[in-house]
């Protein structure tokens, strides 16, 4: 709608523009032009900004910019195409003007000439007869043959051929077609007279016949008398020879058959002004200037007068225009172009005029205008459409962008309900597992808490107790109460133990990691220890390398693992010295505590680090312990990424050592997910040989569980595991737990995978897929492998 | 400093569901000459605190109706007069880093239970001090 009314507003200029002559300066056009193009910008302006608000897009500053950029050029383009446009049009009417011009006098000049030849002809012949005849004095013409073969000659063209004697007497007439007419005087007639006085020939002025009654031919009549003198043989002038020329004859001959463009038409003027031939045959015989005056305004008038008067009857050629008030089949003003020549006839000068309404001419160039004008309309039409569509366009980008958006995100959301529906399902498992866990929190604090309430109004009366009498003194008692109370400490040992390695294998334990001294632990550990050895006369003596590096660890849980190993070694020692020392080794911190006890049987030493694991049950009851010191040390330390071992040899001593691993140098972590305990345990212990640190678990919900509370370098996954398959364990992974993507991740199977399936396994994000049964030291080197392989990539 | 030991009213208010631990606190902190009153819930133990002059809470965690955390806000937020410090006892052990928070809010001390004697009579008479 808009582009339509915007089209018409462009036609309606340009019609205005097109409709004014071509004579108007260009710089006029231009400026119209310029003022159109402007309304053009201004409506494209309006629209985009209606359009913009209408929408409420939100459009960038670059787009704005874009669709301005596409606005100007196109509007500097219709600019372009409408200027050039008029230039041409310019140029290429006046060359039409110019031709038709040219064309018109041609007309005008060829039409006077060909009068001038009949007339002159007409003459020649006359003055060759008049060579040959003679004039007796009888008034008797001799040699009337000659006559009679001018006559011969111009029937068509001449009325009468006659001779005058020398007095203007008409001796001799042929045809005789009228009566009384001879031995009539006609030497009133000036050509008579001109004739007589300078010998020479002469042509007459328009005659009427109103003067001299020639009834037959009517009072219309008009004629222009041809005559030459016939002169004696001694040269005396002797009469006139002559002809009748009808003026309608000529004018039917060259003038009225003068067709000009459609309505066109030519006119001739004698030298007296009056119209001798005119398309309107009621001006003929009248004198042009009156004639004027009576059609025509004041201007129009002056500048036909102008015309005739400086150029016609001055007998100059040439062309130009004037306004008239008549024009053929209508009314109104109307602009000719007028063309003229003069017709010389020796002693007198016609003028023969061609008039063309300008109407005609521009109507030619109008045409091709109007051609022209639908053509740039139709450009103009064209950039203007795609202006406004790429300017929209532009603009809309981020609508339609949306919409796409929108249109790939409904598609996704319905390939994605399916997905979706999977997860929610798995998202409320996975809550399920937390509250579980949760409770399980929960459960262990109520546990601490019940186990330990009792004791505290226990110990905290027995010790009152103890106080009371220690300053009565009775001796029995004394030594009831301190082994109750030692006992009651030993209860309290054994709930925390159980306490911390329930913690530790269900993950429950919170560690507070910091970049801490392990030298300063030690020592921290050795004071808290040295009464006790002081007790039993023993001397605990430590050995920290100069310049440890600090190490990343729980300070409160490692000084719990060093008490232990101290509390231990002071335990099983009677006599001699307990040594603690640390020390960098291969990019890990090695602590050890030596002490010089019983030492402990070689066959013990493997199951030295299980919990509620005594070497001899005799010696627990003598030397106390809850078989847990030792598996939770391990925890802890397997925690921090350690390991911790025992050399021994029985009655010599022991030498507990543990790892802390500087920075840098961690322990890779291995998680492995597999429902055969014998299997687990087995490649449990092999890996840890091969200097990993292993965590099993034996259900799919452990194994992710444990991924979402901490990260591994590798998980070994059982393709089958007792609560779902390893592949869907996997994917389970991989879609809800992030950080697990840099984690290698290794299948085992008992079914053997091809080539391609390891392949697509692959470009899952699965390392390697192995086949059981497998050596577990061939296992080994795989992953060995594989961790190599991550090195080199990294 | 002498001087502004008398001023101290010296108010402890024990709370504490176990009633035998609840009597033996009683016993061991009035033989040590100090001023105890004991609460065996977090109701109860908001309404006294709110009748005011209460220089130090001991304050159990795990409480049948509320936790003491939970008290602890609530006392922050009363508005008294002279805030009442707070020491927590608890079987929970704490770790560092968590000490060290609820430090920073406002706690005075934290006591695992069971204690020894000695060191909570230590502990309290260094915070009245």
């Amino acid at each position: 709608m808009k582009i339509k009314g915007l089209c018409l507003v462009c036609l309606f200029l340009m019609q205005t523009v097109s409709a004014l002559d071509f004579s108007n300066n260009l710089s006029e056009l231009e400026f119209i032009t310029l003022a159109a193009a402007f309304l053009v910008a201004v409506i494209i302006a309006f629209i985009h900004f209606r359009e913009v608000k209408a929408k409420d897009v939100k459009i960038s500053s670059a787009q704005k910019k874009v669709s301005l950029g596409i606005i100007v050029i196109a509007v500097i383009l219709i600019i372009t195409v409408v200027i050039t446009g008029f230039q041409y049009q310019s140029v290429l009417g006046d060359s039409i003007l110019y031709q038709f011009n040219r064309q018109q006098l041609i007309l005008a000049r060829q039409t006077a000439l060909c009068i001038e030849n009949f007339v002159l002809h007409k003459l020649s012949y006359l003055e060759i007869a008049s060579n040959s005849i003679m004039i007796s004095s009888q008034n008797e013409v001799v040699g009337g043959e000659h006559i009679l073969f001018v006559y011969e000659s111009h029937k068509n063209d001449v009325d009468n051929i006659f001779v005058l004697n020398s007095t203007g007497y008409l001796i001799f007439i042929h045809p005789k077609n009228m009566q009384n007419i001879t031995c009539k005087d006609f030497s009133f007639r000036k050509y008579f007279r001109e004739c007589r006085r300078t010998g020479k020939p002469y042509v007459s002025e328009v005659l009427l016949a109103d003067g001299e009654n020639y009834a037959d031919v009517g009072n219309n009549y008009r004629s222009v008398v041809v005559a030459v003198p016939v002169f004696n043989s001694s040269n005396g002038f002797d009469g006139v020879l002559a002809v009748t020329i009808s003026i309608s004859e000529l004018n039917k001959r060259f003038i009225y058959p003068v067709v000009s463009g459609d309505t066109g038409y030519a006119w001739l003027l004698d030298d007296k002004s009056f119209f001798l031939a005119h398309y309107n045959r009621d001006f003929e015989g009248e004198d042009a200037f009156l004639v004027r005056q009576r059609t025509a305004s004041e201007i129009d008038f002056q500048a036909i007068n102008d015309i005739m008067r400086e150029k016609m009857m001055n007998g100059e050629e040439g062309v130009g225009w004037y306004t008239s008030g008549w024009h053929r089949n209508r009314t109104g003003e109307i602009k000719k172009i007028i063309a003229y020549a003069p017709v010389n006839l020796g002693n007198r000068v016609w003028s023969v005029a061609v008039v063309v309404p300008t109407e005609e001419v521009t109507g030619t160039v109008n045409n091709f205008y109007i051609q022209q004008q639908y053509i740039t309309i139709a450009i103009i039409a064209v950039i203007f459409i795609a202006t406004i569509g790429m300017a929209i366009m532009t603009l809309k980008y981020n609508e339609l962008l949306e919409n796409d958006v929108k249109n790939r995100t409904r598609e996704l959301e319905m390939v994605n309900k399916d997905l979706k529906e999977e997860r929610e399902k798995t998202e409320k498992a996975y809550d399920q597992l937390k509250e579980a866990d949760r409770m399980k929190d929960e459960f262990m604090n109520v546990a601490a808490h019940e186990l330990k309430t009792p004791l505290v109004p226990i110990k905290g009366y027995l010790g009152i107790m103890e106080d009371d009498i220690l300053s009565e003194g009775d001796k029995d008692t004394k030594k009831i109460m301190e082994v109750i109370s030692r006992n009651i400490k030993r209860l309290e040992n054994l709930i925390n133990d159980i306490l911390d390695i329930s913690k530790l294998e269900s993950g429950g334990m919170k560690f507070s990691m910091e970049r801490l001294d392990v030298g300063e632990v030690i020592e921290n550990s050795v004071q808290d220890m040295a009464s006790f050895a002081y007790q039993k006369g023993l001397v605990i003596e430590s050995q920290i390398s100069e310049g440890l590096p600090p190490v990343n660890g729980d300070k409160q849980r490692l000084t719990q693992v060093i008490t232990n190993l101290i509390n231990n070694a002071i335990k099983f020692t009677e006599e001699g010295s307990i040594r603690v020392t640390a020390e960098e080794r291969d990019n890990e911190v090695v602590v050890s505590v030596k002490d010089e006890g019983i030492g402990i049987p070689g066959d013990k030493i493997s199951n030295l680090f299980t919990k509620f694991y005594q070497v001899d049950s005799t010696l627990s009851r003598r030397y106390g312990g809850t078989g847990l010191g030792l598996a939770i040390c391990k925890g802890i330390v397997r925690y921090h990424g350690g390991r911790i071992w025992v050399e021994s040899s029985e009655g010599k001593g022991s030498r507990f050592s543990f790892t802390l691993p500087l920075e840098g140098k961690e322990y890779k972590r291995i998680l492995y997910a597999e429902d055969d305990e014998d299997t687990r345990e087995l490649a449990r212990a092999l890996f840890e040989e091969g200097g990993y640190n292993v965590l099993t678990v034996s259900t799919g919900k452990e194994c992710f569980r444990l991924l979402r509370r901490e990260d591994y370098d590798m998980l070994l996954l059982n393709s089958m595991l007792p609560d779902m398959s390893g592949w869907e364990l996997f994917m389970k992974i991989k879609k809800h737990i992030g950080s697990a993507s840099s984690m290698a991740v290794v299948f085992l199977s008992m079914i053997p995978a091809e080539e391609n399936q390891i392949k697509v396994l692959r470009e899952n994000g699965i390392s390697d897929y192995i086949t059981k049964p497998i050596d577990p030291r061939e296992l080994l080197e795989k992953i060995n492998t594989i961790f190599g392989e991550k090195k080199w990539g990294d | 400093m002498g001087g502004l030991k008398h001023k101290m009213t010296g108010k402890i208010l024990h709370v504490e569901d176990d009633l035998d631990t609840r009597e033996f606190v009683a016993l061991l902190l009035k033989k040590e000459g100090l001023n105890v009153e004991s609460v065996g819930d977090g109701k109860s133990c908001l309404e006294k605190i709110g009748g005011g002059g209460f220089e130090l809470i001991l304050l159990d965690i795990m409480l049948p109706d509320m936790s003491g955390w939970d008290i602890f806000q609530k006392i922050k937020k009363m508005g008294l007069e002279t805030k009442p410090k707070v020491i927590f006892l608890s079987v929970i052990p704490v770790s560092d880093e968590r000490l060290t928070i609820l430090k920073r809010e406002g706690v005075t001390d934290y006591i695992t239970k069971p204690f020894d004697n000695k060191d909570l009579i230590e502990r309290i008479k260094k915070v009245l001090e």
